[in-house]
């Protein structure tokens, strides 16, 4: 239970790090362009953006697939810049929804390799299906409570000014674009 | 509206830009198990950040190439480890012996750890009561750091034990 209990915590101080806000700057990026309404979209876009990022971390910590940590740490900003920009150019409509939701699974998968860095660092033990798995749970919980705080700062900011849906998206995507720009030009 | 939001947009962007650049991973890994009468423990540190620390303490340069650590670096190490790195068992320090030495440097992640064995004998380990483990391994050279400790006992639970250098976490005791 205690070492249960380690790695959660490791798993949710590694994605709510704000030092380490890549992982942070790519869930609200992913959000933002919903309003509260549509939680269950959010719901089924988060979801994706697990089992995406489970797999890869999997695979990745059972050493099933390698990859380089240098391609991988160039690939989340691009993340980041992609979900940014189509958000700047389109809303998708319910046809390219399910295009969205591949999207979030695609960027999770490369999100997972950049987690299971950490977590291969952090690991010794052949025997590492309880670590991983609590080191997950913890990614999980780290980022429910993102997209939570996301929302419940919209919903405020809701009562208290007239902000519309579009300039928050426009704000969210405008500072990941920017973001994993100098995120980009710093990693290559 | 637009002059709030691209305001904001700036001030952000300077709050990002001035954030760390990569998300760096400030963590030791330890293990110890006993088996028998034998007590194995293995560390595991990032090559950089023990080469930071270790250069600070002997004021030069210290370099993990090869395969394994070189003997003059070795020396240093274990004086390093051995302050930073205390077991004690039902009130009484237990001295180990280094082993061995591994430098992973994994081409395809692009990490480099350094692995260390030490070991030695305990005997009578169904008589342990109490466990203590000091791990304050690179506390000196990162602020941020933190090391976990897994503790691996013949037929007793397994106890995984965290130290962070900011909670000023030095010492830690198992009651079995």
């Amino acid at each position: 239970m205690q070492e249960f209990w380690t790695y959660l915590t490791l798993g949710f101080t590694h994605i709510s790090d704000i030092k380490g806000y890549d992982h942070i700057l790519f869930i609200i990026t992913l959000c933002c362009i919903y309003s509260t309404r549509e939680w269950r979209k959010v719901l089924v876009l988060v979801t994706a953006f697990t089992i995406g990022h489970s797999i890869t971390l999997l695979l990745s910590a059972l050493k099933i697939i390698v990859f380089s940590s240098y391609i991988i740490e160039l690939l989340i900003p691009i993340t980041i810049l992609i979900t940014s920009l189509s958000n700047l150019i389109y809303t998708p409509t319910k046809e390219q929804q399910l295009f969205h939701y591949a999207l979030a699974l695609f960027f999770g998968c490369i999100h997972g390799m950049g987690f299971s860095n950490f977590f291969s660092a952090i690991s010794m033990s052949d025997s590492i299906l309880l670590e991983l798995a609590s080191f997950n749970i913890g990614l999980e919980i780290g980022q429910i409570l993102i997209v939570v705080l996301f929302f419940t700062t919209y919903v405020l900011l809701n009562i208290w000014t007239t902000i519309k849906q579009y300039d928050w998206k426009i704000f969210f995507s405008g500072v990941g674009t920017s973001a994993a720009i100098i995120l980009l030009i710093e990693r290559i | 509206m637009k002059t709030n939001i691209i305001v904001s947009c700036l001030t952000i962007l300077l709050a990002v830009s001035s954030f760390q650049i990569l998300h760096e991973i400030k963590i030791s890994t330890s293990e110890i198990t006993m088996k028998k009468n034998v007590m194995q423990i293995k560390i595991k540190f990032f090559a950089d950040d023990l080469s930071s620390t270790l250069s600070q303490i002997v004021k030069k340069t210290v370099y993990f190439n090869g395969t394994q650590v070189d003997n003059a670096t070795l020396t240093h190490l274990n004086t390093y480890v051995k302050s930073n790195f205390a077991i004690t068992i039902n009130n009484t320090a237990v001295p180990y012996t280094f082993k061995n030495s591994l430098i992973d440097d994994n081409l395809s992640t692009q990490i480099k750890t350094v692995w260390l064995t030490y070991e030695c004998t305990y005997k009578n380990p169904e008589t342990i009561k109490s466990f203590e483990l000091k791990n304050t391994l690179l506390f000196d050279g990162i602020p941020e750091q933190k090391n976990i400790s897994k503790i691996i006992l013949e037929n007793r639970e397994t106890k995984t034990l965290t130290f962070e250098n900011q909670n000023d976490d030095v010492k830690k005791l198992i009651q079995y």
